[in-house]
């Protein structure tokens, strides 16, 4: 599962960056992200899933039990202050690394 | 709907199960919702299901990776939980012992003197008994005993010949060394060793370098630290410079490092190493039979000990099969280790008493210890009473009672640590004033201590902090309140534990009290003992005495050549001016010398009395003159003559307590005694000897003896090679002794002699008495100074307790003296209790020292009425501060507050 290892590192920051916007439960997670990327990202639900349990051991992200829009018992996340630090350092790192990438792209 | 608010109460934690159980929920609640979202696209239900799996991915492996994230993070929060929880209780400890200072500084004062005396004490049993010298691998250096503790060179040879199990083996023979410098001559203990000894133990110097094997002139010596920086003045230049060691030139190689002493036993200060001379053609070491040096030996890499005790066993066999004459015994030979306890096996005599001793100190501290905890935990109980209202409140806003213990053990442990700090302090500085002053002794024997508060002993103080902080600690924390009573609390009113609690407090002060008594009577009756012994009259006068030690080897001198040069001896040195008498003995009473004893029998019967008990006398041998030089008094008969010698009939003087054991009421002269078979080395005998003279009862092994019988034996018919030349000077000693030495070296050049006051060995011989009642003294203050804090501690909080009643009692009329009376009848009472019980213990305790007492008995009425006093005036003294503050009692102001 060489993808999986690949994504690892991104679902952990595009989870990051999605719980920026406030807290949600996975499946919200995951259907905001197959609308906004348009199913480009191949974002397998079951690495959402570990990615979010991943972050909230390393209390990034906070999980807590709450009622769905249906009254569902469903898990809700939110991002932590430590999180939310993370998601910056991490933003800006693959920032750097994409740009990194362009440069060496555009030099034909 | 979020639900994040402010979190208050911790939720219990989760088990794997529930985690697994969360983790199943979640995932379910997605895959429904997307399976309802497909239905609302118009995909039928069986396959939104359907779909909604296969979009989601590997359900069964993620359900496994999150569960165990799940786990993980409960764990780490139950361990962040934790240490919020511990910080926080240290937080709160800190702030509660800043607050009450006078408490916080007494229960500091407490446990560093008693975690401080203890640690000292473990460094100094380290020092002496456990620490293993400075070699390389110490467990695979053994010490070999050629079927005695000394082996001789010829023997040396041929063990070393064997290198089946040792890798490496050497000789040591340490002996006082006359060290010549700018005209001074001192003198140092020096080790002469085998040319590879060095090499064998594994070290190597700190400047310059050690003698090898390799090295073919004797001439050479290395020098201790110690004595590079006493004897040498740390001489930057020290390295090649020329001593002289006996008159002979020795040029120094080497400076060892400050940890190395040799391989000698404990105390003893090693100061230069020199190799031995092997041309040398002196009987010493050519002499198979004399057996005069330490034979240490490595063990062969893969060899253990047992296998190198048979390996030495046979070999001895064969020695002695070669040389039955030289060699008897050497059968029964075996090793031993060189470290710790081992190091003792050799000596006995030493080990004994040292073993004594360090037990009883160790017993002593452990006492002062627990009394120190005792204090500390009265001191807490009583404390919680006075905080049953902060423990009620805290109950009620939901602690639950472990929180409460853990709380309260919490105190426990940070009062422990700042004592353990306070009490390795103490001890540092304790045990490097012992340091200095066994150094400073310069007594006969240089000695060195060595002991140091190192990591070992840290440990050890930590540990007994621990161990104390859970014993005084535990009594108070679990007499926590479990249940917040409302009754509790109004201020003024006592919880339901008061009654138990209070009675436990006075009897923990009431055990201190004890243990307090049992030491002061301890110390009491050494100090007495003491004293008594400095005023106790030996018997013989060691004033103005010069002693010195001769060995003559057995190839050089047989009997009769032993006897002339005992004979010249006498002859130059008393012709020496300044010199009043002088005369030879075997045993030097009152010394670390050896002793004697032997059965005899009386009127040419058997050995054994009528009862079959055995007649067993102490013994000396001398030479004529040796009561004059002693001045021991002769009270019948005569003293030995010329005429006294081998072949004329045995003869014998006797002291009185033998004369009065065995002759009651006759006189002893001309009686006869049958001595026994005193063996091929020490003289023919068996034979009947004539009574011919009785002297004063003088003192043999120890001042607290009571008197034994003892025989005196002539030196000409009793012929031992090993004996003390004793000189009675008048005028300058220092004379004398020079010109001692220079008669005895034109006599026999190879006459190593080193000459002392006789009163400096025999104060040697009291140094440990000296020192066991200081110390145990020391202790007995300590204690009763702990004891005193804790009385004040009981009777300041029990006078808090009662200022409601007190106040009342004012209000009603009570005067001054029923004040006084009825705070001082508790602490007297509980004093009076201790001191009972404290007695009860020390008396069969004295009478199990009394060995070690002189002239004192241990039921000793001035003692006891000495500590029953100082126990009294310790217990006013105490409840001195407290009850003025009982007397100041405004009875307004209380009942004002009611």
């Amino acid at each position: 599962m060489a993808e999986l290892s690949l994504l690892q590192g991104t679902a952990d920051l595009l989870v990051l960056k999605v719980l920026s916007r406030g807290p949600l439960h996975g499946y919200a997670i995951s259907r905001w992200v197959h609308e906004r990327t348009s199913g480009v990202l191949g974002f397998d639900d079951a690495a959402l899933y570990q990615a979010l349990h991943r972050l909230e051991r390393r209390h990034w992200v906070e999980g807590e039990w709450g009622t769905s829009d249906n009254n569902r018992r469903a898990r809700f996340y939110r991002l932590t202050a430590a999180g939310r630090k993370q998601l910056r350092a991490e933003a800006d790192t693959w920032r750097r690394y994409a740009a990194a990438v362009f440069d060496v792209l555009d030099q034909a | 709907m979020h639900p994040f608010g402010r979190r208050f109460f911790r939720f219990p934690w989760r088990t794997g199960r529930e985690v697994l159980r969360d983790v199943d929920e979640e995932l379910r609640f997605h895959i429904d919702a997307r399976a309802r979202d497909l239905e609302g696209d118009g995909v039928p239900p069986i396959d939104a299901r359907a779909q909604a799996l296969r979009e989601f991915g590997d359900v069964a492996a993620t359900r496994v990776y999150c569960a165990g994230e799940g786990r993980r993070l409960e764990r780490g929060n139950r361990w962040r939980c934790l240490a919020e929880d511990v910080r926080r209780d240290t937080a709160l400890t800190f702030r509660m012992l800043a607050k009450q200072r006078g408490f916080t500084a007494v229960a500091l004062l407490t446990l560093t003197l008693a975690i401080g005396g203890h640690t000292a004490l473990f460094s100094l049993v380290n020092a002496l008994l456990l620490q293993a010298p400075a070699v390389a691998s110490p467990d695979r250096l053994v010490r070999v005993h050629m079927g005695e503790t000394l082996t001789s060179y010829p023997n040396y040879v041929d063990v070393a010949g064997h290198t089946e199990v040792f890798s490496g083996v050497a000789i040591e023979r340490r002996e006082p060394v006359a060290l010549q410098q700018d005209a001074r001559s001192l003198t140092v203990t020096g080790a002469t060793v085998s040319a590879g000894y060095f090499d064998v133990l594994g070290v190597r110097a700190a400047r310059g370098r050690v003698f090898t094997s390799a090295d073919r002139d004797p001439r050479l010596v290395v020098v201790s630290d110690r004595c590079w920086r006493t004897r040498l003045a740390e001489d930057p230049q020290a390295i090649g410079r020329v001593l002289a060691l006996d008159g002979i030139p020795h040029q120094v190689i080497g400076i060892m490092p400050p940890a190395f002493r040799g391989l000698g036993p404990p105390l003893l200060a090693i100061d230069l190493w020199r190799p031995v001379d092997e041309a040398s053609t002196a009987p010493e070491l050519r002499d198979r039979a004399a057996s005069r040096f330490e034979l240490v030996a490595r063990l062969a890499p893969t060899i253990t000990r047992d296998q190198a005790a048979a390996a030495v066993a046979v070999v001895g066999a064969q020695l002695e099969g070669a040389y039955p004459g030289d060699n008897r015994g050497l059968a029964q030979s075996s090793v031993f280790g060189v470290a710790g306890f081992d190091a003792f096996r050799g000596s006995a005599s030493l080990a004994v008493p040292l073993l004594a001793f360090v037990a009883v100190l160790g017993v002593i501290s452990t006492f002062v210890l627990a009394v120190g905890c005792l204090n500390l935990s009265s001191m807490l109980l009583a404390r919680m009473t006075a905080r049953r209202q902060e423990m009620a409140v805290r109950l009620a806003l939901g602690a639950g009672r472990s929180r409460l213990v853990r709380q309260l053990l919490t105190e426990s442990l940070v009062l422990a640590a700042a004592g353990a700090c306070g009490g390795a302090l103490l001890a540092s500085w304790a045990v490097s004033s012992l340091d200095a002053v066994v150094t400073g002794m310069d007594a006969a024997v240089p000695m060195q201590l060595d002991a140091a508060v190192d990591a070992r002993a840290l440990g050890y103080a930590l540990a007994v902090s621990m161990c104390a902080a859970l014993a005084f600690g535990i009594a108070p924390a679990l007499s926590a309140p479990s249940v917040a009573l409302g009754a509790s609390l109004r201020a003024g009113s006592d919880g339901p534990l008061r009654w138990t609690r209070r009675r436990l407090v006075r009897a923990l002060v009431v055990a201190q009290l004890a243990v307090c008594t049992i030491l002061l009577v301890c110390s009491g009756l050494f100090f007495r003992s003491l004293d008594r012994a400095r005023a106790v009259d030996p018997g013989f006068d060691p004033s103005s005495t010069l002693v010195a030690n001769l060995y003559l080897n057995e190839r050089q001198y047989d009997e009769p050549r032993g006897l002339a040069l005992y004979d010249r001896v006498l002859e130059r040195v008393r012709a020496i001016e300044g010199v009043s008498h002088a005369s030879f003995a075997f045993v030097v009473p009152l010394t670390l010398s050896g002793r004697e004893e032997f059965e005899i029998g009386i009127d040419r019967q058997a050995s054994a009395d009528s009862n079959g008990k055995a007649r067993r006398v102490l013994a000396n041998r001398i030479s004529p003159g040796y009561f004059e030089t002693v001045r021991v008094p002769l009270v019948a008969g005569r003293d030995f003559g010329k005429g006294d010698r081998a072949g004329a009939p045995e003869v014998a003087i006797i002291n009185e307590t033998m004369a009065r054991r065995f002759w009651p009421g006759s006189d002893a002269i001309g009686r006869t005694i049958r001595l026994p078979e005193l063996g091929p080395s020490r003289g023919a005998s068996g034979e009947v000897a004539q009574v011919v003279g009785v002297v004063r009862d003088s003192k043999y092994a120890t001042l607290g003896e009571s008197p034994s019988p003892v025989v005196y034996l002539p030196l000409a018919q009793q012929f031992v090679r090993d004996v003390t030349l004793h000189v009675r000077v008048r005028g300058d000693e220092a004379v004398v002794a020079a010109q001692v030495r220079a008669e005895l070296t034109r006599l026999d050049p190879l006459l190593t002699v080193e000459l002392a006051r006789l009163t400096d060995k025999v104060a040697f011989a009291l140094i440990p008495a000296r020192v066991a009642s200081a110390l145990t003294g020391g202790f007995g203050l300590l204690a009763a100074a702990l004891a005193a804090i804790g009385l004040y501690g009981v009777a300041a909080f029990s006078v808090a307790q009662r200022l409601r009643e007190l106040g009342i009692r004012r209000a009603l009329g009570a005067q001054n003296s029923d004040i006084v009376r009825l705070v001082a009848r508790q602490a007297f009472g509980m004093t009076a209790t201790g001191l009972a019980i404290g007695l009860a213990i020390a008396t069969p305790a004295g009478y199990a020292v009394q060995s070690l007492l002189v002239g004192v008995a241990p039921f000793d009425p001035l003692t006891i009425t000495s500590v029953a006093v100082m126990m009294v005036l310790v217990t006013a003294l105490a409840t001195a501060v407290p009850t003025r503050r009982a007397l100041r009692i405004d009875p307004m102001q209380t009942l004002r507050a009611e």
